[in-house]
């Protein structure tokens, strides 16, 4: 219930969230990825929270979200070796 | 955005300028067939379409092209004034036109915009600006001309462009692509890794195969029900398009149900009126019709006959009495000749004769008469006349007894008569005369069955005539009809056989996921053993959750934005249908996010919605739609609808007018409703009594009097507020 409710907020967010936010928003609450990374997900409410992070999946999820306009092979080498490097 | 107003200027039948103010909430405009309804419509949608400029001399007005000199110009210009967030702004479409020696050149294309400040305006481009305030993917949502256009998810793409829009998470599809790809990467590295371990790789091989297995498993179904969503689609389709037709159809059926009836009627009222006279004359005896007056008369004359008989028997034996007298007379003057009686006086007998002449003495005057002399000769003369006279007068009488001796009557045929007119009369004569009761009660039948037959056959006419209106009306032959009547059925099984199918493959997909799921925790179980192993193992793990987590925001986010559409969309439905049926808004999202709408009542779909309902079931998506651009913009934008209510009854459409009139959005309604004919002028005037009842402002359009049916260039279309 919680989660819908989380994504139910997604869905009317702030107009003054970026789409990198509503994106992070709409994922870190997910309970997989809270399990596997181990992070509060109220901690992070914006794309620059979760990019200056120390808990290494919130990071890579917000290095995946503003990953732009690289090709898929440089964005999955760059946060495969951050994970590689950092996953303890 | 609320337009304010709108401007027409020698757009076809618009002739000149022309102004539309318009209020935040309802506008009708109210037109008969041909007088610039549709026009109108088109006006706006060259106005909202941006991607065309579209500068043919046929959206000229033909009345102002004709007035034009050689070398006159003059604009065609359609424009309107709106409120959209800071202030009232403009958008401008024009172009202008020449006439050359009859022809007309068009040049000069402008697409300008302002936006106002107070009682400043600054120039800007207009495409722009109606871009940015009305953009492309929702003007798609506004204009609507007639009930076809209303249903928005005809198009494939309409769900995604709705939930991008309105999600506010742009490129969703995006990441949800790029996380998959991601975890696929991942997983092939880690999978490499782990079967560099031997005790691994054998157990790893298995499950690839599995999962490989399982995958086209899941691909093939996932193509399989592809293909029966598009069978079930497009018998929907069909049948939905069948559905339109049903009240066509059902009123075809009963026409031609009483038509069959009437015919077999006919046919069998029409055998009862004839009569084979052949057979009723010689067989049934009617030829005797006639025969009591024949019989009468034959036996009057037989009777006649029979008198005439006895007549002439009665002369018969008279006469041969007669004559018998006169033989038995002559035999006694015979007689009387050897010693009968004297004749008279006057005549000397032949006896006194003899002896007058032997004595040549007349003893009657006592003259001498001698030898020689003319006495004697007299004498002598007389006595051989009297005896050739008695010669003669018996020889007749002879012959004439002779003749009576004869039978009067030598055949019998009168006797044979009377037999046969005595066997005619009786039991028989009584029978013959009943058969012209008969006779006249037959004709009588079949005097009454061809009344009868007249009736039938005017009601065949009559219905063969609503037969003639309802194609003509419906626009579809009467070979498209029986063939729709038999396609029905099997159109819905056809379609039943699709939907179980579908129902059988996502059950399978369904299942095969699951299975993949376990042959993928399969996989996460084995534990490498080398150290990098461990990692890959790790690294996949949250590459994996990413592409879950994506995957089910992406699936929420949709059904969340279903559900705020559906719920809205059956606030409206409710409301468009109050005091009727309505049942429910159903949006139904396919595999590949395409949507479908439908109604349902007690879960169950609603295959034979009339046509007023499915109207006001796409209309309140339309409004739902419009609401949630409201919340989720802050800003609004007009619904502008072209006949959208042709399959309304006049009391759905009285209420539908009174809702729309109530529902706080901006809607402008161009329709023929609210108009009767008035028999006494044949004109189209406004139900004035149902006017009042909105609060609407109201134009009424109509072509300027006077105009030549046979000339375009007398055309134009008078414009007037009259509410």
């Amino acid at each position: 219930m919680d989660y819908l409710y989380s994504m139910s907020k997604i869905f009317f967010m702030e107009k003054s969230q970026s789409n990198y936010d509503r994106l992070l928003a709409a994922i870190i609450e997910n309970p997989q990825l809270v399990s596997i990374g181990d992070y509060n997900p109220t901690d992070y409410e914006s794309i620059d929270e979760a990019l200056n992070s120390d808990n290494t999946v919130v990071k890579a999820l917000a290095m995946f979200i503003l990953s732009g306009n690289k090709s898929e092979t440089q964005i999955y080498n760059e946060i495969s070796n951050f994970l590689i490097n950092n996953l303890v | 955005m609320i337009i304010k107003k709108i401007t027409i200027n020698n757009f076809r039948s618009y002739y000149g300028y022309n102004e539309f103010e318009l209020k935040d909430g309802l506008t009708l405009i109210i037109g008969d067939n041909g007088d610039g309804k549709t026009t109108f419509f088109e006006a706006l949608e060259w106005l909202f379409n941006t991607s065309t400029e579209n500068i043919k001399a046929t959206n000229i007005s033909a009345k102002r092209k004709k007035e034009l000199g050689d070398g006159d110009s003059d604009k065609v210009v359609v424009s309107i004034v709106f409120q959209h967030e800071d202030g009232d702004k403009i958008v401008e479409k024009s172009f202008e036109f020449t006439k050359h020696s009859d022809n007309i050149i068009t040049s000069n294309f402008s697409f300008k915009g302002y936006e106002c400040h107070g009682a400043e305006r600054s120039l800007t481009d207009g495409k722009n600006l109606l871009d940015r305030c009305f953009d492309y993917d929702m003007r798609r949502y506004c204009l609507f001309k007639g009930e076809n256009e209303l249903n928005v998810f005809e198009n494939d793409t309409a769900l995604k462009a709705l939930v991008a829009k309105f999600s506010d998470i742009r490129e969703f599809d995006k990441y949800v692509d790029l996380a998959s790809k991601m975890e696929e990467k991942s997983d092939r590295n880690y999978k490499r890794e782990l079967k560099r371990d031997s005790k691994n790789e054998k157990e790893a091989d298995e499950l690839d195969k599995d999962i490989e297995n399982l995958e086209d498993k899941i691909i093939n179904a996932q193509k399989d029900l592809k293909k029966q969503q598009e069978v079930s689609d497009e018998f929907n389709v069909r049948i939905e398009d069948l559905a339109n037709s049903e009240e066509i159809r059902a009123k075809y059926k009963q026409l031609q149900s009483r038509l069959t009836t009437l015919m077999e009627k006919r046919t069998h009222v029409a055998n009862l009126s004839e009569i084979n006279y052949n057979y009723k004359l010689l067989d049934d005896l009617w030829i005797l019709c006639d025969f009591p007056q024949t019989l009468k008369s034959f036996q009057m004359k037989v009777s006649g006959a029979n008198r005439q008989r006895r007549r002439m028997n009665d002369a018969y034996i008279e006469k041969r009495g007669r004559l018998e007298g006169q033989q038995d007379a002559l035999k006694e003057i015979t007689k009387n000749q050897q010693g009968g009686p004297e004749l008279d006086w006057d005549i000397p007998g032949p006896q006194v004769l003899e002896e007058m002449i032997q004595d040549h003495r007349c003893k009657i005057c006592g003259h001498v008469a001698p030898e020689g002399s003319t006495e004697l000769e007299f004498m002598k003369q007389r006595l051989a006349n009297y005896y050739k006279h008695i010669e003669e007068k018996t020889r007749k009488i002879n012959e004439k007894v002779e003749e009576t001796e004869k039978p009067l009557f030598s055949f019998n045929y009168l006797n044979e008569l009377r037999t046969i007119s005595t066997s005619l009369s009786g039991e028989r004569q009584r029978e013959i005369i009943q058969l012209r009761n008969v006779i006249a009660d037959r004709i009588k039948f079949v005097v009454d069955r061809k009344e009868e037959l007249k009736k039938i056959d005017e009601q065949i006419e009559e219905l063969e005539n609503d037969k003639k209106n309802l194609l003509i009306q419906s626009n579809l032959s009467e070979g498209i009809i029986e063939k729709d009547i038999k396609d029905w059925r099997g159109y819905y099984n056809q379609k039943q056989r699709a939907d179980d199918d579908i129902y059988r493959l996502k059950s399978e997909i369904e299942r095969n996921k699951e299975k993949l799921d376990e042959k993928e925790q399969e996989y996460s179980n084995l534990k490498p053993n080398t150290g990098m192993g461990k990692v890959y193992e790790k690294v996949h793990r949250v590459f994996f959750c990413v592409k879950k987590a994506f995957e089910r925001a992406r699936k929420d986010n949709l059904r969340h934005f279903i559900d705020k559409l559906t719920d809205h969309a059956n606030n409206y439905l409710k409301r468009l249908n109050t005091g009727d049926f309505h049942g429910e808004v159903c949006i139904d999202v396919r595999e590949d996010d395409r949507a479908r709408i439908y109604l349902v009542s007690n879960g169950e779909r609603i295959m034979n919605s009339n046509g007023a309902l499915k109207t006001t079931m796409y209309m309140s998506i339309l409004f739902a739609i419009s609401d949630i651009t409201t919340q989720k913009r802050e800003d609004d934008y007009p619904l502008i609808f072209d006949a959208p209510t042709s399959s309304f009854g006049e009391i759905k459409e009285d209420l539908f007018y009174n809702i729309i009139d109530s529902i706080n959005k901006q809607c402008i309604i161009v329709t023929k409703d609210l108009l009767y004919r008035d028999p006494e002028t044949n004109t189209s005037k406004i139900q004035e009594q149902k006017l009042s009842n909105l609060k609407s402002f109201v134009y009424r359009i109509q072509k300027e009097e006077g105009f030549d049916s046979n000339d375009l260039s007398t055309i134009s279309t008078h414009v007037e507020r009259i509410k």
